[in-house]
């Protein structure tokens, strides 16, 4: 009888404890909570809706269906932009990635002033990003920039006008994408070296594997995990591009629709024409890109990812 | 005890917010009960003038204190543009032609008429186009501040090396076309005129100066549909293209024009009024730079645009600011900002402050060619027909087409805006 009485003591207070924690849980996270659906998840679908709508000065706003999605499929800007997106983002990313795993590989080694190496490569991360585009602009220039000052000391006689050319200018965009990532991706990359067992390595010395050997399939594949999700993460980050070209390029610039991001077409959509119903399904259109191929990449990385 | 814990933690931020919306919501009125007006302004050049008339304002009364807040232009509209949707604009902030219509659409801005009628302003004291520029529908909703014209610059120490006379008013295009071809020196970098793609500091003077138009009287046709647009429009890109005398199109894309003077490498361009207090800063162009009236096509013609001082429609203190309003537009108010130099003050007479601002600088030839001044093109969707103006010209000034190959297609899409309007 008393233990009767015990259990359900015991368990109506392991039911009273259990909605405390849950409320404690709920009232800790209310902050970030109400600050995600106020400022992220509302916007998203005021946008969504606003994609449907003209809405002129102000917010006043009126329905037209799939008016704005139609005028953007007739649109050749919206396609360049498009354009420009993907190679852009289907190119500054591999070159990112393999970079920083060279990188983080190198700055894995118990040298001295190894530390000073890893501040190096992740300052480009902390500099804000129109102070970088500013300083690129400058170290671009075709008669006075250092890039072409180098190139000339070198040699080489032909000048490459980086933000003029239409061919060229994708690449300098890159460029500058390349440097400022490498070093915070070098970093997820170097917490996951540092997670591999030096057990792999000393066996496979033992059996006579070189470094390189050591390199391809040891660290690489158990590696997998963090490249996967810096793969990802750096895609969706990269499809966003907007501050460099906005810094770098003026709107007179005879090559800007060769670099123009989707981005960059929805702000002068939105605010410098003020038609920001066209400019919310531009948006929409590079959500439903940025969600296709998140998807395509986690399907797919059953076949590359290896975890433990 | 975790009861305990919670109540002391709920307690603790109840005490903590109320202490922090108390401190961020007394935007206005301290502690006697001030009154407290913000100006907001997005030019930097121009903030000791405005400052000088609200500190003098602020001395007379006691009741009012003016903050004048800048915010650079970039970002001017769109803050603008969020805090009338919040409903929170400053009281007084200045007011441009590419926007007046679409504040005014969206009745966001202070109806001044009544205030005009009984108060102490007089529209008869300002250039005519700008009154009519701010007006929408019958209600005054700015009141005009400045205008600014368009200048020839030019560097003297070029000149004098190449031992030609300065610019002056007699000046024809094809005066500045033989001194420019003299004056390029490729070797040495130095170009003789600087025609960027640009329409308020370029081409739009020559077409009026052609006898064209950029927008027809009625604002529902491109003036690209005249052979004299096409003409005077196709001269200035030649200038680049043709004879070189100009920088190209990817040149610009790197420099602004205003480097290019300020470090010796032009020695002619057009610049705004507006741009003298920034040729007084650089010690360079303060010695060797002055102006003079635009050289004389067909006929004679300078752009000249002017913004003006709007109210908010949903401000706390309209009376306080209406106020400070007629202070800033009076003959007062108007030299006070004209004696800092920023731009010329639109009160009729009080622009001779301006010019005494700059004993260096001709500048009496801006207000000189107000005489022949026409207002910036401007219709209710400025910016939308200027971006497809600026899209359809880009490869012509990149040298691939003529202006011709581009007109009717311009035409077109200009006018397809000028309809949705």
């Amino acid at each position: 009888m008393a233990t009767q009485t015990a259990t359900k003591k015991l368990s109506k207070h392991k039911n009273r404890e259990k909605r405390e924690n849950r409320n404690w849980g709920w009232f800790l996270i209310a902050p970030t909570l109400i600050g995600l659906l106020i400022l992220n998840i509302f916007p998203v679908i005021r946008t969504f809706i606003m994609s449907f709508q003209n809405v002129s000065t102000f917010g006043i706003s009126s329905w037209i269906g799939l008016d704005n999605y139609t005028r953007l499929v007739g649109d050749p800007e919206f396609w360049m932009s498009f354009r420009n997106t993907l190679i852009y983002g289907l190119v500054q990313v591999p070159i990112t990635v393999i970079l920083s795993t060279i990188a983080a590989v190198l700055v894995n080694q118990k040298i001295k002033g190894v530390q000073i190496y890893r501040t190096i490569y992740f300052v480009p991360m902390i500099a804000a990003p129109a102070a970088v585009a500013m300083i690129w602009r400058w170290v671009y220039n075709s008669d006075f920039g250092l890039i072409n000052n180098a190139l000339r000391a070198l040699g080489f006689s032909g000048n490459i006008s980086w933000l003029s050319n239409p061919n060229v200018v994708i690449w300098s965009l890159i460029i500058v994408g390349v440097w400022s990532a490498v070093g915070y991706n070098m970093i997820l990359l170097l917490a996951g070296l540092q997670e591999i067992p030096k057990s792999y390595y000393e066996a496979a010395e033992i059996d006579g594997a070189g470094p390189i050997r050591q390199l391809f399939h040891i660290t690489l594949p158990l590696l997998t995990p963090q490249l996967f999700f810096v793969v990802v993460t750096s895609i969706i980050s990269a499809f966003q591009v907007f501050d460099t070209i906005f810094v770098m390029f003026d709107v007179t610039n005879p090559a800007l629709d060769h670099v123009q991001s989707l981005v960059y077409k929805f702000f002068n959509e939105s605010f410098v024409l003020n038609d920001k119903g066209y400019g919310a399904a531009i948006v929409i259109v590079l959500v439903l890109l940025i969600g296709i191929v998140t998807i395509l990449q986690i399907i797919g990385q059953r076949k590359w990812v290896h975890y433990d | 005890m975790n009861n305990k814990i919670l109540k002391r933690i709920l307690g603790v931020s109840v005490v903590a917010s109320s202490l922090f919306l108390a401190a961020c919501g007394n935007g206005e009125g301290g502690a006697n009960g001030d009154v407290t007006l913000t100006y907001s302004i997005w030019d930097s050049v121009q903030e000791p003038g405005m400052q000088a008339a609200a500190d003098v304002f602020n001395e007379r009364n006691d009741d009012i204190h003016v903050n004048v807040e800048v915010t650079p232009w970039d970002q001017y509209w769109t803050k603008l543009d969020s805090s009338a949707q919040g409903g929170n604009m400053p009281d007084i902030f200045w007011m441009h032609s590419n926007e007046i219509a679409k504040y005014s659409e969206g009745n966001v801005l202070y109806d001044l008429t009544e205030a005009i009628e009984t108060g102490d302003i007089d529209l008869e004291n300002y250039p005519a186009e700008l009154n009519e520029l701010y007006q929408v529908d019958g209600k005054i909703l700015g009141v005009p501040k400045d205008y600014g014209t368009i200048g020839l610059w030019y560097n003297k120490e070029i000149f004098d090396e190449a031992g030609l006379d300065y610019p002056n008013e007699t000046w024809t295009w094809d005066d500045l076309l033989e001194n420019a071809i003299e004056l390029t020196d490729e070797e040495n970098g130095v170009y003789g005129f600087l025609a960027p793609l640009n329409r308020e500091e370029g081409y739009h003077n020559f077409i009026y100066q052609n006898g064209g138009q950029v927008l027809s009287d009625d604002k529902s046709q491109s003036g690209f549909r005249s052979p004299e647009t096409v003409e005077a429009v196709q001269w200035y890109v030649d200038l680049s293209t043709v004879h070189g005398v100009s920088p190209d199109s990817g040149a610009f894309a790197e420099n602004s024009p205003m480097s290019y003077f300020q470090s010796g490498r032009a020695a002619m361009f057009f610049q705004g009024s507006w741009m003298t207090g920034e040729m007084a800063n650089n010690e360079y162009t303060n010695e060797v730079a002055d102006v003079t009236v635009l050289p004389a096509g067909n006929e004679r013609a300078s752009i000249f645009n002017g913004l003006a001082n709007s109210i908010s429609a949903t401000t706390d203190h309209p009376e306080e600011a209406i106020r400070f309003l007629e202070f800033l537009s009076s003959e007062e108010g108007m030299t006070l900002q004209g004696q800092e130099g920023g731009a010329i003050p639109a009160y009729a007479g009080t622009d001779s402050s301006f010019v005494e601002a700059y004993p260096q600088f001709n500048t009496q030839a801006f207000l000189d060619m107000m005489d022949y001044g026409v207002i910036k093109p401007y219709s209710k969707y400025t910016t939308r027909w200027e971006n497809v103006e600026n899209n359809a010209l880009i490869p012509v000034f990149n040298g691939d087409a003529t202006v011709k190959e581009v007109a009717d297609q311009l035409v077109t899409e200009v006018e397809a805006v000028l309809e949705s309007e």
